[in-house]
This record gives structure tokens, C-alpha cells and sequence, in this order.
């Protein structure tokens, strides 16, 4: 017997193909449903008849045909009838997975599914590229932005002198030895107007709110991701 | 002709289609839908009482599960009820069997996307149903019966949907092909391609070798 229908090619009882066409699969199937118009269904019919392989064929979409019908189980014949409170009824009847009993996990589940675990994971290689490049440039924190030199140096300007400032500077030796004026220029001793570059370079300001702002972000959808894979884990349970 | 409407044809070809009906004809489907659509319950639940079991068979076919079927059908019925106003009039059997198979797809794109969602959710996917009674076969041939239930759910399951709610129809519920088109919105060459596609699928991954298909008879044919 034969395993595979080749259109085109004709099998005999004994097995050797001859160049005699036999009709595609589809005009088999169609000739099996009864879809053919009686001029083609007469020539397909012709054909079978001395063709083991289409046979063969048509047999096994009978043997398919009864294996789905024993297999489809048995319908419900319980009566229906709509009450009142059906067709009022505003809740979805199709509900096959029971319902989560965690409402809000259960809402973040529907909305973000697709896009928590992506966008957690661009969130917290913003915030480490972030961090890795405060760290690389020396900056130690909120309200000292990054420095416009290497180093652990600061800009700070004396009665408008630009002078550059070392660590140790900042730690309470301000204005000491320590201090060397930029080009060239004297710092006046007298003034008492001093003032951070970085602290008044407002996009460094934006810069540190961003960071917050970011961080909290990454919270929030850590959180979500979290709550989540809970919801998962409990519909999982209860469908099992 | 086909069947759904040789069906409706006895059903709204009785005298009284045209709403003159005498009393003692039963009312036909237009004339109740007609009063359903005036806030008649009874005389929709008539007309469901009606159709249920075609209802029922198409879900039962299409999601291979009795009691989700039966939500389902149910869910049919409401919409159906919700949806008279859009009602045109036409084939009223044909036009509840298209929600309910519609119904039935929705509940299937909605599993497939759990499925893809978690992996744990392909668990619902189908349980073990073969419905031929063997009450004398020994342990080992219901292990058989099972094993070869298994592979033909395996097998459905693999089909897409389209192909397998047409090949459903076509097989199981016996709808000729313009049925098939009708109620699942696709064109009669494309009902075609999907019940062929779809047979040579299940012809290819069940009955491969001589012994799959004499296991299959033997199982199928008793």
C-alpha cells in the first residue's frame, strides 16, 4: 500500500509507477466530498477505478472521516434557555480559564504582558549606563554635576574668576593653596560671591531628575513583572 | 442544494413565513426572531430550543470539548440575542450558527495566545476523548485506543484554526462546501484549499505507514 499520494504519478497493484496521471489531492478530496461537477466526478471516477494509489487515498479519507467522528465527543443536549438575568447581563459569558483572583495582578497581566519584561530590560540598561558613566566621570552625587575636566577636579568661579578646584577643595579647603586659577588669572581673596559651574548648569539638574525619574520606572515595572508572573503561576493552577 | 438550506427551507418554507401564518402552524424562525426582536424572550428561547443541538454539535466539533461547548453555545445565544437589531432578515440558522462559530474562533485565537503567553497554558489545550465504547478491551488495548486518541487531538491541534473548523465541518457535521464558506465568511476556493490542506495534514502525520493505519482501523471500524 501506498503512503504517499504523488499527483502526476500512477502506481499499479504491483507497485511500479507509470507515467499515467492520477488527479491531485484536492480533486480527490473534492471527489470524495461529492464537489465535483458529474463531467469531472466521472473522470475522477474512471480513474480510482483502477488506480490502487488513489484507492488508497480515498480510503484513508474515509478512515480519517470515521476517526473524527468516533473521536468528537458526545454534545451536550441539557435544554437552554435565556432568563431575564442572562440578557441583562453585562459580563462576558466566555470565560474558560477561571478568573485570577488577584484583580489588580490580573489587570496588569492583560495590559502589559508583551512589553513588562522588554521594557524592564531597557530601563535598567539606561540606568547602569548611567550610573557606570557618573562613576567613570567622578561624580559623586545629587547637586555636583559631572566636571567639565578629568579627574576628581570642579570648576568654581570668585568674583567672576574661573578657577579650577581639586578634591580636597571641596572637602574644606576651598579657596586654599590647593586652587589654581585658569589662564593665567589672579583669584581675588576678598570676594566672598562664590559659586559651583555644575550647580548652575540647569541641563544637569534635568539630568539628575531623569535619573530619579528613572529609577523609578524601572521599580515600577520590576514590580509589575513580579506581580505578573504571580498572576501566571496562579491561572496555571487554576486551569490545572 | 445545500444542507443548511434545505434545512431552512423546511423550517421557513412553511406556510406562515410571510408572518399570515394560521395558529396552529408552529411560527417560523423569521416570525420569531420578529417577536424577539420586539422584546419577546420565549419566543427567542423558542428559536433556540430550535437550533441548540446544530449549535451545540458546530462547538462541540470545533473546540473537541463537550463542556466548553456548552459555554460557549450559551455565549452564542446571548450575543445573538444582544445582536437581533442587526439581524437583516436573512437565513436565521445560518446566521446563529456564524456567531456561534465565531464564538468559537474567539475562544481559540484566545487560547492560542495564552499558549504563546505560557508555555504552561498549552496544558488546557485538549484531554483524552474517544467516544466508541469498548466495554470488554483489556488494559493494553485501551492504553492502544488512548495512545491513537491522543495522536489524532495532537494532530487537530497542530492544524491551524481555519483549517480545522473546515475540515470539522465538512467531516463531522457533514456541511457540503457553501455551507462551510457561508458560515465561516471564506471564499468556495479557499474552503477547498483549507478542508484539502487539512486532510492531507492529518493523512500525513496519522496513517504515514501501513501499521498506523491498520492501528486506526482497527479502532475506528471495530
Amino acid at each position: 500500500m501506498n503512503d504517499e499520494h504523488n499527483p502526476g504519478q500512477h502506481q499499479t497493484a504491483e507497485g511500479q509507477r507509470s507515467p499515467r496521471d492520477c488527479p491531485p489531492f484536492e480533486t480527490l478530496s473534492l471527489f470524495f466530498d461529492g464537489e465535483l461537477d458529474a463531467a469531472e466526478a466521472a473522470k475522477v471516477e474512471a480513474h480510482v477505478a483502477s488506480c490502487d494509489s488513489c484507492q488508497a487515498v480515498l480510503d484513508d479519507l474515509r478512515l480519517i472521516r470515521q476517526a473524527l467522528r468516533v473521536s468528537t465527543p458526545v454534545a451536550s443536549t441539557r435544554p437552554f434557555r435565556l432568563t431575564p438575568d442572562d440578557v441583562r447581563e453585562t459580563r462576558p459569558v466566555l470565560q474558560p480559564v477561571k478568573p485570577d483572583t488577584s484583580a489588580p495582578a490580573r489587570r496588569l497581566t492583560r495590559l502589559t504582558i508583551p512589553y513588562v519584561p522588554a521594557l524592564t530590560a531597557v530601563a535598567a540598561l539606561l540606568l547602569i549606563a548611567i550610573i557606570a558613566g557618573d562613576v567613570i566621570s567622578g561624580d559623586d552625587g545629587p547637586g555636583s554635576g559631572p566636571t567639565p575636566t578629568a579627574g576628581a577636579a570642579d570648576v568654581i568661579v570668585i568674583d567672576g574668576t574661573p578657577i579650577l578646584t581639586t578634591e580636597e577643595d571641596r572637602d574644606g579647603n576651598f579657596g586654599a593653596a590647593a586652587s589654581t586659577p585658569m589662564s593665567g588669572q589672579t583669584a581675588n581673596d576678598g570676594s566672598e560671591s562664590i559659586e559651583s559651574a555644575s550647580k548652575s548648569d540647569p541641563f544637569w539638574d534635568w539630568w539628575r531628575i531623569g535619573e530619579a525619574l528613572l529609577i523609578v520606572i524601572l521599580l515600577g515595572l520590576l514590580v509589575t513583572a513580579l506581580l505578573q508572573r504571580r498572576s501566571r503561576r496562579s491561572a496555571s493552577r487554576n486551569r490545572a | 442544494m445545500p444542507k443548511l438550506r434545505r434545512i431552512e427551507s423546511r423550517q421557513d418554507g412553511q406556510p406562515g413565513n410571510d408572518g399570515t401564518g394560521s395558529p396552529s402552524e408552529p411560527p417560523t424562525d423569521g416570525e420569531l426572531l420578529a417577536r424577539a426582536v420586539d422584546g419577546d424572550l420565549d419566543a427567542f428561547n423558542e428559536f433556540v430550543e430550535r437550533h441548540q443541538r446544530a449549535v451545540i454539535a458546530l462547538c462541540t466539533g470545533i473546540l473537541r470539548d463537550a463542556s466548553l461547548a456548552e459555554d460557549v453555545a450559551q455565549d452564542a445565544f446571548i450575543r445573538a440575542w444582544k445582536n437581533l437589531p442587526s439581524f437583516q432578515g436573512e437565513s436565521a440558522r445560518s446566521w446563529l450558527l456564524r456567531i456561534a462559530t465565531n464564538r468559537c474562533l474567539d475562544l481559540l485565537r484566545q487560547r492560542n495566545r495564552q499558549a504563546t503567553d505560557s508555555l504552561d497554558a498549552q496544558i488546557v489545550e485538549s484531554e483524552p476523548r474517544w467516544t466508541t465504547q469498548m466495554p470488554s478491551e483489556s488494559p493494553e488495548a485501551e492504553a492502544e485506543r488512548v495512545e491513537l486518541n491522543d495522536r489524532l487531538e495532537a494532530a487537530l491541534a497542530d492544524l491551524p484554526d481555519d483549517q480545522r473548523i473546515a475540515l470539522v465541518m465538512a467531516d463531522v457535521l457533514g456541511y457540503d462546501y457553501l455551507d462551510v464558506a457561508e458560515l465561516t465568511g471564506a471564499a468556495m476556493g479557499t474552503v477547498k484549499s483549507r478542508i484539502s490542506r487539512a486532510r492531507a495534514r492529518l493523512r500525513s502525520a496519522l496513517l504515514a505507514d501501513t501499521a498506523s493505519r491498520e492501528h486506526f482501523e482497527r479502532y475506528v471500524r471495530p
